[in-house]
């Protein structure tokens, strides 16, 4: 705020604003199922805290949270449920597969393992590694809010 | 190599059960196999499991293998060594037992044909129950007399079993919807009165939800399951009156993978069973590997995979504990732990170069030697670990929010643990006192001291006191490895399973081709079976291998202990609130990925 008191503006695009706000809160679902989930506990937690990028109010109820990572195996018995829990979000809301197994299937190239998430619902950023180190979460969900600051939307 | 029973032990089960025992192999370092007809199944394992003197009352496992498919349905479906057996059979059922007095082993065996049923020994082991239901679900076996017997990994509408010979690794089923809560066989009851009065007065007075039923479905995608496990509760006002528990959403096939690749290319599939101590199920897999190809290991060797065993221990019970006092609001403790667990993590990295997924063992050795100033390093970690419990210590244990929310839920007694096959933490937490570290000890734990903590009431406060006293146990072990940590090879002397040298290999055309043929055939191990239980950090764990030949196991069955603990959580939070449930889950630690495989 200036000293003599008067109010500051700042002019912007509606779209670029819309977008500054939705890239900076984001809300993550967190569908943990297998290894990844426990490194994106590890990005969550106090040493790599995904706080710093304003996405660390963890809801896990679909309907309160924006992006869902899918974090592990979706197995074809899973995978019905993936789909329930991606529907009952609300738009907009982003996806981001982390690690080998949601993006692919990875290593396990079996009869009970859905190869990629994909398959299912639409995916917004991939993260590779099996399991991806926290940095590469950080730089996931770095990427993902570049694509949601490029959204047109609005206008 | 220890003998897993004694020699005269074996004379007298000749003579004791020479009409029950059909054959009687004794295979050197491993447990001696039994056949028995299975028309004298049951008489011989309920009178085995009392007989003075064999005691063998702990059904360890329970599983089958293909033993002779029909040769001309297989295409190439990249397996291992299949071939024609002798007789006319076609499956084996594997009952593995134990006994809690004399730790000695028994495997007995069943052979079947096609489309034969197996008597089912639920009677005898409750534990039984669920390891029948998967043995039906991946190969068909039926057994009288089993209580449900349905599909358990897999959906109820697949059709085929996929761990037999004849079922194609990638022939995938797609079901579009989801198992109905309905399909759990948990109805509410309609004519049960106090329903049926809140239906007619409403509007009386006093707590309206009192004796009402209702249906609550927890899972498979829940924050206090961590993991995709799903739990349907009948409650009668919030005391839970019937639960049953669903699994398989992490049903990945790791058992059909240990078919179909080589022995050094399922390294990797191990980290990602119980994936919060991944570096225990490296050392388990790759020495069943190695007791079936008789390596002896180098000193140096057994004390790094000792050290790891114990760094695998305290991450795991630091996420245990974290996480189940996390579900229960206590946070700190979460946060603080997973400061030291980040800590550890950083040491494997520079072991192995990987966070979670280790794969730093190799068979007859290891990945890697210990990095540059590693031990002075891991000293630092564990004083500051030691510092950190001992905070968390004087946070929970005697916290009387914590206290209350954990004493006396879901107490499980002895004979309950030992019906349930229960082992590690949980199996001590209920006054059994049995660490395979000290009873039957491997790798260097005969040359350590360490204690085995014990607790008697068995529920929830009771596991979390003997997980932090575990801990505290773990950190004096690895005290004592630094110390002792011997200097010399890590290689196992033997040619066979020797990886050359990677300078060597970028510049002799020998070696590249040596590497390749490594790498792309695998090496031949013996055939026979093997069968090496290591305490981990959350029970028994092993890898049962039966092997025809060639470099790919013939059939790998692995024992991961989280199986035995989910399966009797309905009978531990039957009576209790459903608040307690997510105490109770927290406190068995179920690990998804070995509990479905």
């Amino acid at each position: 705020m200036p000293k003599d008191g008067a109010p500051e503006v700042i002019t912007t695009k509606l779209d670029d604003f819309v977008n500054w706000a939705r890239a900076n809160s984001l809300w993550p679902y967190p569908f943990g199922t297998s290894c990844c989930g426990i490194e994106m506990m590890a990005t969550l937690s106090a040493d790599y805290d995904l706080a710093r990028f304003g996405a660390e109010v963890v809801r896990f109820s679909p309907r309160q949270s924006d992006m869902m990572i899918v974090a592990g195996t979706i197995t074809e018995k899973m995978g019905p449920v993936l789909k329930t829990i991606y529907e009952q979000m609300h738009d907009p809301k982003w996806v981001i597969a982390m690690g080998a197994c949601s993006s692919s299937g990875g290593i396990f190239d079996t009869y009970s393992v859905v190869q990629g998430v994909d398959e299912i619902i639409p995916v917004d950023i991939y993260i590779p590694g099996c399991p991806p180190s926290p940095e590469g979460v950080i730089h996931g969900v770095m990427r993902l809010q570049e694509k949601i600051k490029k959204n047109k939307a609005m206008i | 190599m220890n003998v897993e029973f004694s020699v005269d032990g074996l004379e007298r089960l000749k003579g004791r059960y020479a009409k029950e025992i059909q054959e009687l192999q004794s295979t050197g370092s491993d447990v001696p196999i039994v056949y028995v007809a299975k028309e004298n199944l049951i008489s011989f394992l309920s009178s085995i499991r009392k007989e003075e003197g064999f005691e063998l009352s702990f059904l360890a496992d329970l599983t089958a293998y293909d033993d002779n498919p029909p040769l001309g349905e297989i295409r190439d479906y990249g397996l291992g060594s299949v071939r024609k057996e002798s007789g006319d059979h076609r499956f084996v059922v594997v009952y593995q037992l134990l006994s809690l007095q004399t730790k000695d082993r028994l495997r007995v065996k069943v052979r079947l044909n096609d489309g034969e049923d197996c008597p089912s020994v639920v009677s005898l082991w409750k534990s039984a129950n669920w390891l029948e239901r998967e043995v039906f679900d991946l190969y068909g076996i039926r057994f009288t007399g089993h209580p449900n017997l349905k599909r358990i990994l897999l959906d109820d509408r697949w059709v085929g079993h996929p761990l037999r010979k004849d079922y194609p690794i990638k022939k995938y089923q797609r079901f579009e919807d989801a198992a109905s809560l309905e399909s759990f066989g948990l109805s509410l009851d309609e004519s049960d009165p106090a329903k049926k009065q809140i239906d007619d007065d409403f509007e009386e007075e006093g707590d309206i939800f009192e004796g009402s039923q209702t249906l609550i479905n927890i899972g498979p995608q829940h924050p206090a399951t961590h993991g995709t496990l799903r739990i349907a509760c009948k409650l009668s006002g919030e005391t839970v009156i019937d639960s049953h528990c669903e699994i398989g959403y992490l049903h990945r096939a790791m058992e059909k993978l240990g078919e179909v690749k080589t022995y050094h290319k399922f390294i990797p599939y191990t980290d990602r069973l119980n994936y919060c101590s991944a570096l225990q199920n490296n050392v388990a897999y790759v020495t069943s590997v190695e007791k079936l190809m008789g390596i002896e290991l180098p000193p140096r060797n057994t004390y790094i995979r000792t050290m790891v065993c114990e760094m695998a221990r305290i991450i795991d019970h630091i996420i245990c504990v974290g996480i189940s006092a996390f579900d229960l609001g206590a946070m700190t403790y979460f946060l603080y732990g997973f400061h030291q667990r980040e800590e550890c993590y950083s040491l494997i990295e520079s072991l192995c170069g990987s966070r979670l997924t280790t794969t730093y063992t190799r068979v007859g050795g290891l990945s890697a030697d210990l990095p540059d100033g590693f031990l002075p390093r891991m000293k630092k970690w564990l004083d500051g670990l030691e510092d950190t419990l001992k905070e968390m210590d004087k946070l929970l244990t005697n916290n009387r929010i914590w206290v209350d929310r954990t004493k006396g839920i879901s107490a499980f007694t002895a004979d309950q643990v030992m019906t349930y096959s229960m082992t590690g933490p949980c199996m001590r937490a209920s006054n059994i006192n049995f660490d395979l570290r000290r009873d039957r000890p491997y790798l260097a734990y005969k040359q350590l001291e360490f204690d085995v903590p014990v607790a008697k009431g068995g529920d929830v406060y009771d596991r979390y006191l003997v997980r932090v006293q575990e801990m505290y146990e773990s950190i004096r072990i690895l005290r004592q490895i630094i110390e002792k940590m011997p200097s010399g090879p890590i290689w196992a002397d033997d040619k066979r399973i020797r990886i050359p040298d990677k300078g060597r290999v970028h510049n002799s055309m020998e070696s590249l081709i040596h590497h390749f043929k490594f790498f792309m055939e695998g090496f031949d191990v013996p055939e026979g079976e093997a069968y090496v239980p290591m305490e981990g950090p959350n029970g028994e764990v092993g890898f049962y291998i039966v092997s025809k030949g060639g470099p790919k196991a013939y059939r790998l069955r692995i024992r991961a202990p989280s199986f035995f603990m989910f399966q009797p959580v309905p009978e531990m939070v039957k009576g209790e609130n459903i608040a307690d449930v997510i105490a109770a889950i927290g406190s068995v630690n179920i690990i998804a990925g070995e509990l479905d495989r």
